[in-house]
């Protein structure tokens, strides 16, 4: 499981947002703060026996933290998928501390306004 | 008057033949003359089978203008030239395997009349409970010229999935650039005339320079040749298209995600005017594409 020095030691964490059909998903490089903030919710959530919820064909369909090799995360629908685990996160911190880290304008404001 | 009458039972054996002639003979065509046409959904004839197939009866000599020169009894009827019918005396096989019948007296096994009379009996009881098979006829495509729905070719998790969008699905078109190169799988790149904002007004001449034919008026219509597609735009945002495939209905892929057949409410795509597109809430248009007339960068 991922520490919080982990951020310091990997390479760039990158954000991918999947939302979109013809132009190319929006990717931005996630400060290492906000990587940290991310893992201790991580740590903080509980468990779930369920994977993310299936998502609609158009328009926003989650999100995903990209660390490295065994560092991603995925989150959508108030569940967060880490390898084979899975948490629940009702609030949606996850997922709002990754879109909320994205560069002013990248996202469509629908995305934020959904998760908040 | 002369009849050859073949006793059409055996596979690796010849079949017994017995010959009548004169008053039997006349006896015989009078007993199997056709009095009725079947009705429709009777057993055919039972050429195929294993076992008793019919008597195939000759006429050797001089041929009675009332029937055509060969005929199959079988099951109380009769077969052949614009013959389907039933003969005049339904018990004609019966008498025919009985000792004084002609069968009768046929020794090729042992016991030979007893058993054609017992096939006799169950092609009988074939008969009265035969079905004609339900005939499924072969769909014609709706759109002949669509593209398959064939969503595991594009799935692949891969290549194929990850660097085509819903133009290129759309279209048809694989050039697993998108994601890869600059203006892969957007519109009018190929052509040096990309569009510049996510509207209406701007994509679909990017399209039409990539080779796509503006079809307004298509009303969800299969064109005669070439498939037909559609744009709808997330205003300020995104792009979509869907395509219609070979069975009327219509698919797309958004960007790398895996191609479906149905929207955002889990519905089969009957139109995408109607469709629960999401934020695509801008419906611009119907396109045709022309096979091998596109490119897309």
């Amino acid at each position: 499981m991922a520490t919080s020095r982990s951020a310091d030691r990997d390479g760039p964490c990158i954000a991918t947002v999947s939302v979109f059909s013809g132009r190319a998903d929006p990717e931005w490089r996630v400060p290492r703060t906000t990587v940290r903030e991310m893992q201790d919710v991580w740590r903080q959530l509980e468990d779930s026996d369920a994977p993310p919820p299936s998502a609609p064909s158009l328009g926003y369909r989650g999100c995903t933290l990209d660390c490295g090799t065994r560092k991603k995360w995925f989150a959508y629908g108030g569940v967060v998928a880490h390898g084979g685990t899975y948490k629940r996160d009702p609030e949606r911190k996850f997922e709002r501390l990754l879109l909320e880290s994205a560069p002013a304008g990248l996202l469509p404001p629908d995305i934020l306004r959904a998760v908040r | 008057m002369a009849l050859r009458i073949t006793i059409d039972i055996f596979s690796g054996r010849p079949n017994p033949v017995v010959e009548v002639d004169g008053a039997r003979a006349r006896e015989i065509l009078e007993r199997i003359k056709p009095v009725k046409p079947l009705k429709k959904g009777a057993m055919p004839e039972p050429e195929f089978r294993l076992g008793y197939r019919g008597l195939v009866i000759e006429q050797t000599g001089a041929a009675s203008r009332a029937l055509p020169r060969v005929v199959r009894v079988v099951a109380g009827a009769i077969y052949g030239a614009r013959l389907a019918h039933v003969i005049a005396d339904p018990e004609f096989e019966e008498f025919f395997a009985s000792p004084k019948g002609p069968g009768g007296k046929v020794t090729v096994v042992r016991e030979f009349p007893q058993i054609l009379q017992r096939e006799m009996k169950i092609l009988l009881e074939l008969r009265d409970v035969f079905k004609p098979p339900k005939v499924i006829w072969p769909v014609r495509p709706r759109c002949p010229c669509g593209p398959l729905y064939e969503p595991s070719w594009w799935n692949d998790g891969a290549t194929k999935q990850l660097h085509n969008n819903c133009y290129n699905y759309a279209s048809n078109y694989r050039t697993d650039t998108f994601r890869v190169v600059t203006g892969g799988g957007q519109p009018g790149a190929a052509a040096g005339a990309m569009y510049t904002s996510l509207t209406c007004a701007s994509v679909r001449p990017a399209a039409i320079a990539d080779g796509l034919i503006n079809s307004p008026r298509a009303n969800n219509k299969c064109p005669r040749e070439g498939h037909l597609v559609a744009l709808v735009i997330w205003p300020g945002v995104d792009f979509h298209w869907y395509r219609k495939g070979r069975n009327g209905k219509w698919s797309h892929k958004p960007g790398s995600t895996p191609v479906t057949n149905l929207d955002n409410s889990a519905n089969l795509i009957n139109d995408p005017r109607t469709a629960d597109r999401g934020g695509y809430t801008s419906f611009c248009t119907f396109m045709t594409v022309m096979h091998g007339h596109i490119k897309i960068r």
